[in-house]
């Protein structure tokens, strides 16, 4: 086979499949499908509108109880926390409690 | 083009009955290419909705109403891939999967008497769906659209972003593959014959 018997095999094949007609129902059926997926996305959005809120919500929460916490709990060093768990220790070290 | 810029403008902006012109103006066309695509008819609907679906919701990142059409022939071409796509995946027989003779069979079982000419018809369809399984899936609609389809090289660089040389490299290819995919089909055929006579 050559390039023009190829050309002439494609242009049968054009006219062996002329464009087919769409059924009555296709438009129907578009706009069914475009609702579906217009009222789908609405939820979607909707939906993480919540989502998105709840979770700012949260992080709000979240950084007011760490605030909280951080700000009592600064009032104590570490040093303090260590001495009303080992009093022996302060006894000890000071020079009111040595020799 | 087949409706006005306006038409497309208003579409872009939301308008529904403008959107409605579109597609009937169009939709013909789509199911005709769909239906040489992809080679089932009973399937041309389902591909089409789902390539006017995507329109629908992709229409508002159209540049201009100039690049209107080869935008839709892009859709249509990667609406019709996802479809093969799944169909692969499925592992479906296509009609052009069976023998000349099982097809004979399967015709005479439905009782159906096709004219000379449908019966021509019938065997170019089915002989041009022979040849372009040889070619990748990519370049087979590449060829589609340039040599069934009509479309310039013009339409298609717009379609394919890629330069014309290239274009022309990659249809060389593709017809040069279809011919190869000829030869070795004939001479599958020449020796069936000899072995059916025998």
């Amino acid at each position: 086979m050559n390039e023009n018997e190829l050309d002439r095999i494609f242009t049968d094949y054009r006219a062996a499949l002329p464009d087919p007609e769409p059924s009555a129902q296709f438009m129907p059926r578009l706009w069914e499908a475009i609702e579906a997926r217009r009222t789908f996305r609405l939820r979607f959005g909707r939906l993480s509108r919540v989502f998105v809120t709840a979770a700012g919500a949260a992080w709000l929460i979240m950084a007011g109880v760490l605030l909280v916490h951080s700000t009592s709990a600064s009032s104590f060093s570490s040093v303090d926390l260590v001495a009303d768990s080992h009093p022996e220790l302060i006894s000890l070290d000071s020079p009111a409690g040595g020799r | 083009m087949q409706v006005d810029f306006s038409d497309i403008e208003l579409a872009r902006a939301g308008d529904d009955p403008a959107f409605n012109r579109i597609v009937v103006a169009y939709r013909k066309r789509i199911f005709g290419t769909i239906a040489r695509l992809i080679g089932r008819p009973e399937d041309v609907e389902d591909v089409a909705q789902e390539v006017f679906l995507r329109l629908y919701y992709s229409l508002d990142q159209l540049r201009t109403p100039e690049v209107f059409e080869p935008w839709l022939y892009r859709l249509t071409v990667n609406a019709s891939y996802d479809y093969l796509r799944r169909q692969k995946r499925r592992g479906e027989w296509r009609m052009s999967d069976l023998s000349e003779q099982q097809v004979l069979m399967a015709d005479a079982a439905q009782g159906t008497r096709r004219g000379m000419e449908d019966q021509h018809k019938a065997a170019a369809a089915e002989l041009v769906q022979q040849l372009l399984a040889a070619v990748p899936e990519a370049d087979r609609a590449l060829l589609l659209l340039k040599e069934v389809e009509g479309l310039s090289l013009r339409e298609l660089q717009a379609i394919y972003h890629v330069k014309e040389n290239a274009l022309k490299v990659r249809l060389f290819r593709a017809r040069q593959r279809v011919l190869k995919a000829f030869g070795t089909t004939e001479r599958v055929r020449a020796t069936d014959k000899k072995e059916d006579v025998q």
